[in-house]
Formats: structure tokens, C-alpha cells, sequence
């Protein structure tokens, strides 16, 4: 499957095998060495034959040496080559501006763009550090006189959102129990989010599993009679739920055993849960922008890249439409969801705002353009889609919205 | 559940940069290491010689500690090349197990898919996306000391990840041009001279060129021919132009600086401060191609392709002629929405703080619709989900049963007004 990366690994193993400039590093220690043994050697030596005999060593030790480091020098610039041609050579196959085809100019304008983008993003990870020094040193420039100074109120709600999440990690809910029920009215109201149930549900398991039946019975008639009340399906769930108690936490045979499981990852969930809920109350959406956008733009990159080659093997191929992609991009469906998009049956083409949907009688629908060419003048004409005929006067402009 | 994101082997090539920088990087420190050999091999040499040729016993010992200080001497310059190249090695590893780790979560995710898996995979895009921005905020944050992309990448265990320590260089000699210091960049310019010969660069006559500029500006005019004889003059055949305006700014200079006429317009766009930006660009050109990183912020790069990739003709961008929004009015908008109700679109390219980049680029290419399963339209011609626009009326306790609430225009309707669609 990752070809490419299984090379890498072995490539790169090979490659810190060879010692490269530590082993020339080992050879001048032995020779470093070896030369102050002659050196006390030739301190005490009296004996013409063994002082000569001593020299001599001395100017062996030295070719060694050398003709060591000469062919360490030798090995280690083919490892590096071996390791270029090899690897990285392989893994060089375009340069990323190929694709950059739509500049992004690096206007002041821009650039100060960009900066929002990056802070609203920072901002979320808890990073508040990095966002309030630059701004502190900013200040006496320009840009900054304009701003007034960040809200510090709401960077220290994402440091709050942070350290519940760390909580959560460590399957400590009490922080988030208490935040979902300070904000209750939020979350189930306008939002008909079930994240508060979730969480006693959550907890109410960690009772369980630890043996502290009581414990739980006494926390679960705390906390779930009201959700029984708002929303009748939690009933089924919560009689489940205390249902298990007849039944050891860790009995195979018990009916409730798959559906009580838990595990960090019960708590990975409920986290994902949690800061999705936590944003939106604070009124942003839960993934930030630019990481959707980048996502989208690692997504799209290899077929960018297609086109860009096709193109240059066929200079005919060209942009129809400059503001518009020559080709269409394979998202995930989470990415599409933002918007609806309505492409005409007939003129296969996107309505916008200058060519509308247009709903006819019969309930089918079609772009303005289309509709205009298929009547002719304003007369009568039958639905491309059944038997129907109808005039433009009876057809209505349309609009899809979003929940 | 797909991502439908590029394999982990196109991964491997998007990165070559990050793979290559270090090698380079090794590559260099490797050539030091072999100057230094053969500088030690000749410096050996001569010693052994002065050492076999004395026949006086004391000299012979002298001579032999002298080698072996040397040798000590040359070990150390070697240890501290070596600690360089495995501190580079390391950074090669890091960076492949960080690919080795998206491959391990692709694998668990195809396996087992579930929203956890993709969590997980979310999750390595999401270092991805601040490795993008450290990159960024490294290489045009003018802050030198704290630099808030150096932060960043200390907050996040990201050291070994980017090249943090050769991009902050370039940016502390950018940054010392364009506050018109130039001292920083005739440095590296004499470290880096055998390079810039190689690719031909004109990078040191136009940073001597502007050395002269400043003198002529300051009215030091001995000191201004002194530069032209010593520097500009050896580039009289590569640069005969510019070496003639060079000698008609000791003359015009003044006279330019007072006038609007057109014919000395040459000489004051030579004394204008916009030339320390174009030798800023023209360093950090040459600077990243001598090092493998990319002349394009990739952040940039991603945020082009991954804008024109999500545009939909629905998306509400406003033309960039409107001044850009400033970081706190985009955040007070963003928290009175707060408490959203559920027409609050969550659409990154038209969100607050990307509709205006957003307005520049193209708009995605879509041939099939993309709709809702049960399209519902009211009488005001607004087409919505059956069971989203239910829902969300449920929730809502000022409605009777049998009444729903256009979530776009307010407007209350009956039950029996919807109208079932058929999009095709």
C-alpha cells in the first residue's frame, strides 16, 4: 500500500547505520590515544632500538589514521548520495507552487486577513499566550492603534474549554457535568442536545464499573428522572442502565454487558461531544475555519495536481471559466454539507443568483436559462420530466436553505 | 466515512521539502567535515615531518604533544559537527514518524471505521494545519525574539517537525533590510560568496549598490566614491547600467530628490525605500533556494487550493475593495451570534474572518446536485428537509403542532402548506 514509506523506513535505517563523521570521530580518539601511550613510552625509553621502533609506530598510527578518515569520507559521501538517489529522489516528484495557480497576493490587506484567520484559530487550541504578546509588541505600529485591545474574558473560555477537555482525558466528568448544567437551558432548548444526558449517563457507568453500586443507584435518582421527562426515548436507555445492576459490571452473560462497556474511548467521544457544544454556545462552530479549509486543500491537491500535468502534455486544455475550477473536486460529505447545491437537469449547469432555481407546477425544477429557452417568448411548454405543460407566468422562484 | 485525503505515500511527496531541507542540511555539515579533514591531514602532515626530522630527544616529545593538542583540537570541531548532524538525522525521523503514525490511523480508521478512528485522523491534520501556520507566522511575523510562530511549535513538541532555527535566520535578515540595517546581510552575503558566484546572483551588487544609495542620500560623497571603487566597480560588465546610474546619482541625486520631473523619475525610484523591499525578496529567494524551502508560503498554498475547493455560488463574500475586518470586530459578530439559531452556517469560505480572502478565488465545479432528502418547499418558495425544518419547529414551544417556522425568514406556517419537491 505506502510503498513509498515502507522505502523511506529502511532507507533512513540504513542511512544512521553509517556512521558517517562519528566513526572519523572514533578513529582520532583511538589515534589521539594511541599517540600519548608512545608519548609515555618515549618519556621513559632509554633503548635506541625501542625509541626508534616507537617512531616508527608513531608514523604507522598516522597512516592509519588518515587513510581511515580518507575512506570514512569516501563511504559517508556515497551513503549520502545512496540516501538522495535512493529515497529522496523518489519522493521529489512536483513542487508544491505547481498547483498554486489562484495567487493569494500579499497585500497588507491580505495579510491582515490571514493574520484574523490564524488568531481565531489559535485562539481555540488555548494558545491565548502566543496571540496576546504578539499583540502587546504590535502595539505603536499602525494595524494595532486601530484594534482595541482582545476581550481577555473570552480567550480565558477557551483556556476553561482546554482544561475541561484535559479533565475529560483523565475521566474526571465533574467539571464538564457542571458546565452542561449551568448552560442546561442552551443546550436543550435550542440546541436539543442531548450532551448533559450523555454525560450522567457516562458517569453513572464509571459508578458502576468501580463497584460502587450505591453510589450509582444514588446519583442515577438524582440526575435522570428529568431527562425521562423531557425527551420520552431516554426511557429506554434509563431503564437499561439501571437494569445492569442486576448484574455484575464484568458478567459476560449479563444482557446489558456489550451495551455498558467502557473505555477511554467512551470518554474520546463525549469530549468530541463536549467542545462541539462548548463552541457553539460560545457561538462559534466547532471546527475552525482555516483547519476545514486546509483539510479541504490537502484533499483536493491531488487533483489539482492531475490537471496542472495533463494540461501540460496538452496545451489545448484550458480554463473555460476563470472563476470557476475546470474540474470537480471529490469531497467528504461533512465538507459539502454547508450549502445545497442545485445543478440544473437540463443546462447541467449550477444555479446561482442571477439564474435561480425555478419550481414549475408539476413540482420539478429547472434553472431560469433553461426554463426562458424551453418556453420561447413566454408560451406554454411541457416539463422536460413529465407530461405537464405549463407557462412561465405559473413557475415560482425557488431558494434551498439549510438546517 | 472516507475522507477521500491523498494516500500516505503522496503525503511522503508533499513533504519532499521538509525531508530535503535537512538533507541539505547534513549535506553542507558533511563538506565542513571534509575541509576540516584535509585541512587536519596537511597540518598532521607537517607536524610528523618537523616530528621524524628533529634527532634531539626533548624536541621529539614537544613536537608529539604538539600533534596531540592539535588532534584535540581537531576532535572537538568534529564533536560539535557531529552533534549537528544527528540533531538533523533526528529531524528526519521525526518527520517520518509522523508519516508513519498517519499511516498507522489510515489503517485503523479502513479497519474499523467509527467516529473515534476519524477523530484520530482529524486529529493529524489538525497538527498538520499548525505546522502550516508555524511555517507562516516563522517566516512573516517581523518578531525576532518572540516569535509567535516559535511559540507555537514550542507549545506543541513541534521542534523536530520544521526547520524553525533556518527559517528564524532569514527572517531576522529580512527584517533587519527592510528596517534599512544592512549589516546582517553583507555577512552572510561574504559566508555564502561561493554559492551566490555559482548561481550568478546579483544579489551582493545590489546590496552594495544600496550601500551607496545611502551614503549619496546622507551626502557622504567621499565616502560614496570610496564604496563605488572598492565594491561597484568590479561590476561594471555584469551591471553597466546600473554603475552608470550609480555615477549620475553623485551628480542628480539632490536635484532628483527636489523635483517631479519624469526624467529623473529613474534615479528616485533608486532613492526610494521601496528598494529595501526588493532586496528583502531578492534575499529570501536566494536564501530559500539555497536551502530546498519553498519560495511560496505552503500555507498559502493550502488556503488557495482549499477555498476555491469548498466555493459554492451560495457562499456570501463580500468584494475585498471593503477595508479588512479587524481581529476584535470579527470576534464581537461572532459572539453576539452567539446562542446560534440554526441558520448560523458554519461554512469556513464565507465565515467572517475568510469572506473576504474568499472573494479572490474562483468557486468549486460541482455536476451533481446536492440536496436533502426530503425537500419540503413553503409558500414564500424556500425549500427545506421535511424532517430538519419538523425538528427544529419542535423544539420550538411557541408553535402548535401543526404549525413550522421558516428558519430564514421567520414566517409561520401550516403543516399542510409544505409542498413536496422533486429536484431531479
Amino acid at each position: 500500500m505506502s510503498d513509498l514509506l515502507e522505502l523511506f523506513n529502511i532507507e533512513l535505517n540504513n542511512f544512521k547505520q553509517n556512521e558517517h563523521i562519528s566513526k572519523g570521530l572514533k578513529d582520532t580518539r583511538n589515534f589521539i590515544t594511541k599517540l600519548e601511550t608512545l608519548e609515555k613510552e618515549l618519556e621513559a625509553e632509554q633503548d635506541e632500538k625501542e625509541y626508534n621502533q616507537i617512531i616508527s609506530e608513531a608514523n604507522n598510527h598516522h597512516k592509519v589514521w588518515e587513510s581511515n578518515l580518507k575512506s570514512n569520507l569516501k563511504n559517508s559521501n556515497s551513503t549520502l548520495n545512496k540516501f538522495n538517489k535512493n529515497i529522496l529522489d523518489k519522493i521529489y516528484d512536483f513542487e508544491l507552487n505547481d498547483v498554486y495557480i489562484y495567487k493569494i497576493d500579499k497585500t497588507p490587506s491580505n495579510l491582515k486577513l490571514i493574520d484574523n484567520a490564524i488568531k481565531l484559530h489559535l485562539i481555540r487550541n488555548g494558545d491565548l499566550d502566543i496571540i496576546v504578546d504578539k499583540n502587546d509588541d504590535d502595539n505603536g505600529n499602525e494595524v494595532s492603534n486601530e484594534d482595541p485591545r482582545i476581550d481577555l474574558s473570552l480567550l480565558s473560555k477557551f483556556t476553561e474549554m482546554n482544561q475541561i477537555l484535559k479533565k475529560i482525558q483523565n475521566r474526571d466528568l465533574s467539571d464538564a457535568i457542571q458546565w452542561a448544567t449551568k448552560n442546561e437551558n442552551i443546550l436543550l432548548t435550542q440546541m436539543g442536545s442531548d450532551l448533559e444526558f450523555n454525560l450522567h449517563k457516562l458517569q453513572y457507568l464509571e459508578y458502576y464499573h468501580s463497584g460502587q453500586i450505591f453510589e450509582a443507584v444514588r446519583y442515577a435518582k438524582t440526575w435522570f428522572p428529568k431527562f425521562i421527562n423531557s425527551n420520552s426515548s431516554n426511557l429506554t436507555d434509563v431503564s437499561k442502565l439501571m437494569s445492569s445492576i442486576l448484574f455484575n459490571h464484568n458478567d459476560s452473560n449479563s444482557p446489558y454487558h456489550k451495551l455498558n462497556k467502557l473505555s477511554n474511548s467512551n470518554f474520546q467521544e463525549i469530549s468530541i461531544l463536549f467542545s462541539k457544544k462548548y463552541c457553539s454556545v460560545l457561538g462559534f462552530s466547532f471546527e475552525s475555519s482555516i483547519f476545514l479549509i486546509l483539510l479541504s486543500g490537502y484533499i483536493s491537491f491531488p487533483t489539482f495536481l492531475k490537471f496542472i500535468q495533463i494540461k501540460h502534455l496538452n496545451n489545448k486544455l484550458d480554463w473555460t471559466t476563470h472563476n470557476e475550477l475546470p474540474f470537480e473536486i471529490n469531497q467528504p460529505d461533512f465538507l459539502k454539507r454547508f450549502h445545497p447545491i442545485f445543478i440544473c437537469p437540463v443546462s447541467k449547469e449550477e444555479t446561482t443568483l442571477e439564474n435561480p432555481p425555478m419550481a414549475l407546477p408539476c413540482h420539478h425544477i429547472l434553472s431560469k436559462q433553461s426554463l426562458q429557452k424551453l418556453s420561447r417568448n413566454g408560451g406554454s411548454f411541457k416539463c422536460p420530466y413529465c407530461p405537464t405543460t405549463c407557462i412561465p407566468s405559473q413557475c415560482k422562484q425557488v431558494n434551498f436553505g439549510s438546517i | 466515512m472516507s475522507l477521500n485525503e491523498p494516500s500516505v505515500d503522496f503525503h511522503l511527496k508533499l513533504q519532499e521539502g521538509s525531508f530535503k531541507v535537512p538533507y541539505e542540511a547534513i549535506r553542507k555539515n558533511f563538506k565542513n567535515v571534509q575541509k576540516l579533514d584535509e585541512r587536519q591531514f596537511k597540518k598532521i602532515d607537517e607536524l610528523f615531518k618537523d616530528f621524524n626530522q628533529t634527532n634531539d630527544k626533548k624536541l621529539k616529545l614537544t613536537k608529539l604533544k604538539q600533534i596531540i593538542t592539535n588532534l584535540k583540537q581537531f576532535e572537538k570541531k568534529i564533536q560539535s559537527k557531529t552533534k549537528i548532524e544527528n540533531e538533523l538525522i533526528s529531524r528526519i525521523q521525526a518527520r517520518l514518524n509522523k508519516l508513519n503514525e498517519l499511516n498507522d490511523l489510515k489503517n485503523q480508521s479502513q479497519e474499523s471505521p467509527s467516529p473515534i478512528t476519524q477523530d484520530k485522523l482529524l486529529n493529524w491534520y489538525r497538527d498538520q494545519t499548525n505546522l502550516l501556520i508555524a511555517d507562516y507566522l516563522l517566516k512573516n511575523s517581523h518578531l525576532i525574539e518572540s516569535n509567535p510562530g516559535l511559540k507555537l511549535i514550542k507549545n506543541l513538541n513541534f521542534e523536530k517537525l520544521i526547520d524553525f532555527d533556518i527559517i528564524l535566520v532569514s527572517n531576522k535578515i529580512s527584517t533587519s533590510i527592510l528596517n534599512q540595517d544592512l549589516s546582517n546581510l553583507v555577512n552572510w552575503i561574504d559566508d555564502n560568496k561561493s554559492y551566490l558566484r555559482k548561481i550568478k546572483s546579483n544579489l551582493e551588487f545590489q546590496t552594495r549598490f544600496q550601500q551607496y544609495i545611502e551614503l549619496i542620500k546622507q551626502g557622504d560623497l567621499i565616502n560614496a566614491i570610496k564604496l563605488f571603487q572598492n565594491h561597484l566597480s568590479f561590476f561594471t560588465q555584469t551591471n553597466f547600467n546600473e554603475i552608470k546610474s550609480a555615477s549620475g546619482l553623485l551628480i542628480f541625486a539632490s536635484k532628483a530628490s527636489k523635483t517631479q520631473d519624469p526624467n529623473f523619475q529613474k534615479y528616485n525610484s533608486l532613492l526610494s525605500p521601496k528598494r529595501y523591499e526588493y532586496l528583502s525578496n531578492l534575499f529570501l529567494e536566494i536564501y530559500y533556494k539555497l536551502h530546498g524551502i519553498s519560495k511560496d508560503d505552503p500555507l498559502l498554498i493550502y488556503l488557495s487550493l482549499g477555498i476555491s475547493s469548498l466555493k459554492t455560488r451560495s457562499c456570501k463574500c463580500p468584494s475585498p475593495s471593503t477595508q479588512p475586518q479587524s481581529f476584535e470586530s470579527i470576534l464581537n459578530k461572532k459572539l453576539s451570534q452567539s446562542h446560534p439559531t440554526t441558520t448560523t452556517n458554519n461554512c469556513p469560505v464565507c465565515s467572517l474572518e475568510f469572506n473576504q480572502l474568499s472573494y479572490q478565488l474562483p468557486y468549486s465545479h460541482n455536476v451533481k446536485s446536492y440536496l436533502f432528502e426530503n425537500p419540503v418547499m413553503l409558500p414564500n418558495g424556500n425549500i427545506y428537509d421535511r424532517e430538519k425544518l419538523l425538528n427544529y419547529s419542535k423544539n420550538l414551544t411557541i408553535l402548535s403542532e401543526m404549525e413550522v417556522k421558516d428558519p430564514m425568514s421567520t414566517e409561520v406556517f401550516e403543516l399542510d402548506e409544505l409542498i413536496r419537491m422533486y429536484p431531479t
